[in-house]
């Protein structure tokens, strides 16, 4: 019989252990920190819904300027974007699975390939975001791309729209992808942390659940993109053989 | 003798390091270790994992073949379904709601409820706002209110 001198008997479920003590069992507790976590994942909704409402007022009233603003993202980009953040979802699904099966090194495998998609996913976006800097789409800082395209704002004076319906568009881009890069960037942060955690071998033993509570975060960060990326890029078409990548 | 009270959690917390290198199964990882007990939450296998993958893949390019052509309007409902298709099948296989309590799906309805909330109601008044004009005009004055037909966009 070992001898444990920090064991007092109220102690039954110490502190070591997966199980928390305000838990009868491991289902009792993995149910509790999902029901919390989706509680919080609905909250989310309702935030980036108040942004997707915007978005939806704004194109019906903007049409035109909506569709231009569309034109001017590049598909391949988003599309590229949205193949890494499909295929981190995959990855991370991955490593909640082999966290359940306790297999430590394939956890923060997966974790990892999640983080690399996940920084490459910021990477294209910040390609993207330095171009519109670069050729003045960008709200209240850097925005002259129709004083050097009189031509393209009369165009969108004579649909009954303009410029200033435009830059409609862009508040609301920047915005709904801003607000999903700061969600992709607490993810990363998250995903680095767990896959030290991990290699230390904390989520061994039954200790799996808060990678399952990791991946319906970054579950839920990818099916926001899912509707970003038709909305934000699809609206002007999708033109591979001529015509398309913008203006 | 009486049982020591962390008997039990030295059984269950019994550390279960990973097979040194050479005892491993070789390859990519993703198979199963058919020495470890799978926990019992664990519905979905590493295949379904794949599957439900190249569907959003196959969805994904659906979407974009779909891009590919003018509908009109039509466009924007098929992006949309097919962008719902591909939250279902997020929710339902990685994020295990098939799976889940009768709570907790609920719980992910609910968010959705409230915002279509926010749409149903907000949207109600602001596409119907042209639909009576509220305008005093100097030359109409006296006359009903003018209705048109559709909103003015």
């Amino acid at each position: 019989v070992s001898v444990d001198t920090h064991a007092p008997a109220h102690d039954a479920h110490g502190h070591h252990g997966p199980l928390q003590h305000q838990f009868d069992d491991l289902d009792q507790q993995r149910d509790a920190n999902n029901l919390g976590m989706w509680l919080f994942l609905a909250t989310e909704v309702m935030m980036f819904g108040g942004l997707f409402f915007a978005y939806s007022l704004y194109r019906w009233k903007f049409a035109a300027a909506f569709e231009w603003g569309s034109g001017h993202m590049d598909v391949r980009f988003g599309t590229l974007n949205t193949f890494i953040l499909l295929a981190s979802s995959f990855t991370v699904a991955l490593a909640v699975h082999a966290a359940g099966e306790q297999r430590r090194r394939a956890t923060a495998k997966f974790l990892f390939i999640t983080l690399l998609f996940g920084i490459g996913f910021l990477v294209v976006k910040g390609f993207e975001w330095t171009h519109d800097w670069n050729i003045g789409l960008v709200p209240g800082l850097q925005w002259h791309y129709f004083d050097q395209h009189p031509a393209e704002a009369q165009a969108l004076l004579d649909l009954g729209s303009g410029p200033h319906h435009v830059l409609m568009f862009f508040v609301i881009y920047f915005s709904m992808t801003g607000l999903h890069a700061i969600h992709m960037i607490v993810g990363l942060a998250l995903v680095g942390y767990f896959i030290l955690l991990a290699n230390k071998g904390q989520f061994l033993n039954g200790n799996d659940q808060p990678v399952e509570i990791l991946g319906l975060y970054w579950h839920l960060v990818d099916i926001i993109w899912i509707f970003l990326f038709p909305l934000l890029y699809l609206i002007a078409g999708f033109h591979p053989f001529g015509g398309g990548g913008g203006h | 003798m009486a049982q020591h009270p962390h008997e039990r959690d030295h059984i269950d917390v019994e550390r279960r390091p990973d097979p040194p290198e050479h005892l491993r199964p070789a390859g990519h990882g993703f198979e199963m270790h058919a020495e470890v007990t799978p926990t019992p939450h664990h519905t979905v296998s590493v295949a379904m994992y794949w599957k439900v993958f190249g569907w959003l893949m196959v969805l994904l390019v659906l979407t974009l073949v779909a891009a590919m052509f003018d509908l009109g309007w039509v466009n924007v409902p098929i992006a949309l379904t097919i962008a719902g298709v591909k939250m279902f099948i997020v929710v339902l296989y990685f994020m295990h709601l098939k799976y889940s309590s009768f709570l907790i799906r609920g719980v992910a309805v609910a968010g959705f409820i409230w915002l279509a909330i926010l749409f149903v109601f907000t949207l109600s008044d602001y596409l119907a706002r042209d639909w009576v004009s509220t305008r005093v005009d100097p030359i109409r004055q006296g006359q009903p209110p003018q209705f048109s037909p559709l909103p003015d966009r």
